[in-house]
């Protein structure tokens, strides 16, 4: 167990003050209205989830020749690989962040 | 979404069906002046969407084949090959051929964005 | 199929224009055939066009739709009476009746047809280069 730090190692006075961040801007689409990030995640992940199935059912449409227009099913799936891209970044950047405060030395 | 789902499956077969299709179609226009030719067409959209209904072990044993169509007019030869719409058909095949091919890798471009290969 | 419809579209008007010019062939064929199978001259053969699916309620379906032959009629222009005494088919005055074809007018009409046809071909490689630059989306 380490040993307590000293308070007089704390860094005080207002020159050392970080202003707390602007409260994000709400997306567009109302998507990012307030919740934590655990929020945002789990919104994120329903909406990719929804997506590869419209992808999924544009992709049969297709197949078994029922699709009214071509850039419908590719816009479809267009959307559903953009969102599995943002998804895997988001995965990604988690995990290395995981990993770098797991790396800090004290 | 499962590794090769149902609707990967059909996506394959429909690659199948089209390249089955053209094979007919060029069949349809080699023999554009053979008296008496009926024309051959793949329907392999009907043939996948009833599978579909059944499910995947349907999908996987759904038989394509040329079949004669009875619709055709025919000329007073009894040829009824149209060669416009014959070349028409090659044409949108090919395409549709095309599409189904772009979807599918793109489906499994997502399916790789999920694994984590980059 | 929707996909489609730009190419099904300009196929029926490929088939279309290749009817006209097989008729427009036949009658520049037949231009001086005094005879035929239901007696008398050769009558000078049209074409007419319609838009598929009919020509009755055409407003109320909003979808663009192609062309198709509704008819092949004769014209019913009476024959051209030419003074030929020595010809095998002249009548008691000595005129033959003629077929009713200017081949003028059938020229017209053949280049007409060609090039409609070859519209008809542009339209249908810019619809497949459309679905083809859609396709890049996937890239």
């Amino acid at each position: 167990m380490p040993a307590p730090i000293d308070p007089s190692f704390a860094v005080t006075g207002p020159e050392w003050t970080i202003a707390a961040p602007e409260p994000a801007q709400p997306a567009a689409d109302g998507d990012g209205s307030g919740g934590g990030f655990g929020d945002i995640l789990a919104r994120q992940i329903s909406n990719l989830e929804r997506l590869q199935t419209d992808a999924a059912e544009a992709s049969r449409q297709l197949a078994t020749g029922q699709a009214e227009d071509l850039p419908s099913v590719i816009n479809a799936v267009e959307r559903a690989k953009l969102a599995m891209e943002l998804a895997s970044t988001i995965r990604t950047k988690a995990v290395e962040a995981y990993q770098d405060i797991w790396r800090t030395q004290v | 979404m499962n590794l090769f789902d149902t609707t990967q499956l059909v996506l394959e077969r429909a690659m199948s069906g089209a390249t089955l299709r053209h094979s007919a179609l060029a069949a349809n226009l080699a023999n554009a002046n053979t008296p008496g030719y009926r024309p051959i067409d793949v329907d392999f959209h009907g043939v996948l969407r009833d599978a579909l209904e059944r499910g995947p072990a349907a999908v996987e044993r759904a038989p394509l084949a040329p079949a004669v169509q009875s619709t055709a007019i025919m000329r007073a030869d009894g040829n009824g090959v149209d060669v416009d719409v014959t070349a028409a058909e090659i044409a949108e095949n090919g395409l549709e051929l095309s599409a189904i091919t772009k979807v599918a890798g793109a489906r499994l471009d997502i399916l790789r964005l999920a694994i984590g290969v980059r | 199929m929707g996909l489609f419809d730009a190419i099904d579209i300009s196929a029926s008007g490929l088939s279309a224009e290749r009817l006209r010019m097989d008729v427009v062939a036949e009658n520049l064929a037949n231009a001086n055939t005094t005879r035929t199978a239901d007696g008398g001259p050769y009558r000078r053969k049209n074409v007419v066009l319609e838009q598929q699916g009919g020509g009755g309620f055409a407003s109320a379906l909003a979808r663009a739709r192609g062309v198709q032959v509704s008819a092949i009629v004769e014209d019913p222009t009476p024959p051209r009476r030419v003074y030929d005494p020595g010809h095998p088919d002249a009548d008691a005055d000595g005129y033959v009746e003629m077929p009713n074809v200017n081949p003028v007018t059938e020229m017209v009409d053949l280049i007409t047809a060609s090039r409609a046809y070859e519209a008809n071909v542009t339209a249908m490689q810019t619809a497949k280069q459309m679905f083809t630059k859609t396709l890049e989306v996937l890239r």
